[in-house]
């Protein structure tokens, strides 16, 4: 795959999502675009430039640079899995199945603000619980933070994705492992600011 | 409304207004439909009822709704949306005094519809059932109240329902005495024992979560007991918290004397209407409410991952409790983190409920 055909696909994904009224969905995005000027991990070759398992999914947490207060705190999550092969990554504990937890830490000006969101005790996942990502391929969801954290000060926002990945399996047969025998996984997801300003 | 007039009152309701919806034909023609909103076609009609149009503080509120099949052919419905009475979710656009009220229930963000999150519904046939209303939307005030249908907001998959449904305006009038948010409403409603239901518990239900939260009361004081009673390392406290230190123990210590005084003293709310997979759940800021799901019921009362210790694992969560977290699910999960951090195993709520219900039982 050619740089230009990267873009290519990148574009027509683009437009793709644009029209779409699913929450999330695949995307064959091999570069995120809020990091286009990092050495570009190509999608092709990913295994010889990131040997490490904790870079093997690329995580990017984005929200607004400014959001009025009382409106959604829109944040997008998105995972891009930078191996060779399929990954099926649970989905507990991130965006990606909304927010059913305190997966965020946010903060005003400092000062953590309150989680009003719930918080769930789980059996053993369902293979539906799992989200397929294809080599090179990304997932992403958007949730509005606002519907679980106090956001209605105004001041300047931190947010910092709390956990891991809760699982990440490598081959379809083990989809879904039983909760004794999950392997998380940590993942990085650079913290991001918003300012939320009077109404 | 509690679960006895479920069913029959609707009919002697006043059916208000009726809206036609663009049903989806089926999960992959969901996107394009959304687009199609402005020119649906309707297939499937709404209509709202309800038995009462005035309503004291402590009644609850909820809307009959009915989805009637008014095309020739079978359509499909996303089953979220169905009130079947177990709903958990908004599907109303609430007013007060003509100004928008604010919904206060779970937000729910669902993967992509599959096949099996639709129901078919064949020409003529309708589905009806309660949707809450109270609980779900800020009822503080008394006022003048419109509810319209319209399922909850922002990006979802099923806004064909949603933005079909606002275009008709299909609204039940009602005249709603304000009350408390739901933890305080909980507290008026308190029965002797600390106790009592909501979300339409069945009379055996009940009595089931009344068995675990008397077993989760003897985990709790037995642990706390037992906390109190150590002062040094041992092997049930190593194996849920990690390393001893007379900081970590007095932290276990506290967390253990709340737990047992929320389950001996709080005005705790079980709800039954969750229809997930889930054990349970709450909302760690608002004490004492536990909505209890799916794999609730067909735990044990005690032992692992029993309804007593549930009861334990969610008592935990509230911020005026002990405040935890879910960082690990499961007893190895727990254990790995006892080791990999004690302070996270301190702040998980599964290590409290596996240390309460001590099963197998460590020394």
């Amino acid at each position: 795959m050619t740089r230009g055909y990267g873009r290519w696909v990148a574009l027509c994904c683009l437009a793709l999502s644009a029209g779409a009224c699913a929450p999330r969905k695949e995307t064959v995005d091999p570069k995120p675009a809020p990091a286009p000027e990092q050495p570009a991990p190509a999608a092709p070759e990913p295994r010889k430039e990131n040997p490490a398992m904790a870079a093997t999914l690329d995580c990017v947490v984005s929200v607004p640079a400014s959001v009025r207060a009382g409106e959604p705190v829109p944040l997008r999550f998105q995972l891009t899995n930078r191996t060779a092969q399929p990954l099926y990554v649970l989905k507990w504990r991130t965006p990606l199945e909304g927010l059913m937890g305190k997966d965020f830490e946010v903060t005003r000006d400092g000062t953590e603000v309150n989680y009003l969101g719930r918080m769930v005790k789980r059996g053993n996942p369902s293979a539906d619980a799992y989200v397929t990502i294809a080599p090179g391929a990304s997932v992403d969801a958007q949730v509005d933070l606002s519907q679980a954290y106090e956001m209605k000060q105004p001041g300047r926002y931190r947010i910092a994705f709390n956990g891991g990945l809760m699982d990440v399996v490598e081959k379809q047969a083990e989809v879904p492992r039983s909760l004794e025998q999950l392997q998380s996984r940590p993942v990085s997801c650079p913290a991001v600011e918003t300012t939320i300003s009077a109404p | 409304m509690s679960k006895s007039v479920r069913g029959f009152k609707w009919l002697v309701g006043s059916l208000v207004g009726v809206s036609m919806l663009g049903a989806c034909g089926a999960p992959e023609e969901l996107e394009t439909a959304s687009e199609q909103v402005a020119q649906a076609t309707g297939e499937v009609a709404v209509s709202l009822s309800v038995s009462k149009a005035t309503l004291s503080a402590r009644e609850d509120v909820s809307v009959m709704v009915t989805l009637t099949n008014v095309s020739s052919h079978p359509v499909q419905l996303l089953k979220f949306y169905i009130p079947d009475g177990r709903l958990k979710e908004g599907l109303f656009e609430v007013t007060r005094n003509g100004e928008p009220v604010e919904y206060i229930g779970p937000h729910i963000k669902r993967a992509a519809p599959t096949a099996q999150d639709y129901v078919t519904l064949a020409p003529g046939e309708s589905i009806s059932g309660l949707a809450p209303v109270s609980g779900m939307y800020d009822l503080s005030e008394s006022g003048a109240y419109t509810v319209s249908y319209a399922a909850p907001s922002l990006d979802q998959h099923h806004a064909v329902i949603t933005k079909a449904a606002q275009l008709d305006s299909n609204l039940v009038n009602l005249w709603i005495e304000g009350r408390g948010q739901p933890e305080l409403e909980a507290q008026g409603t308190v029965s002797a024992q600390g106790l009592s239901y909501s979300g339409a518990c069945t009379s055996s239900e009940q009595s089931s979560i009344s068995s675990a939260l008397t077993s989760a009361r003897t985990y709790a004081n037995n642990a706390s007991t037992y906390l109190n009673g150590i002062s040094a390392s041992t092997t049930r406290y190593k194996t849920w918290f990690g390393t001893y230190s007379s900081t970590n123990v007095g932290t276990a210590r506290s967390h253990f004397t709340n737990i047992k005084n929320a389950l001996a003293n709080a005005a705790i709310v079980v709800d039954c209407s969750c229809n997930d997979s889930y054990y349970a759940y709450v909302y760690p800021a608002s004490p004492y409410k536990i909505y209890v799901c799916n794999a609730f019921w067909s735990a044990p009362t005690t032992g692992t991952d029993s309804k007593a210790g549930t009861l334990v694992h969610e008592m935990s969560h509230f911020n005026v409790v002990a405040a935890t977290d879910d960082h690990a699910y499961g007893q190895s999960a727990a254990k790995s983190l006892a080791i990999s951090s004690p302070t996270r195993a301190l702040d998980n709520a599964d290590n409290h409920e596996y240390f309460a219900e001590n099963t197998p039982s460590l020394p």
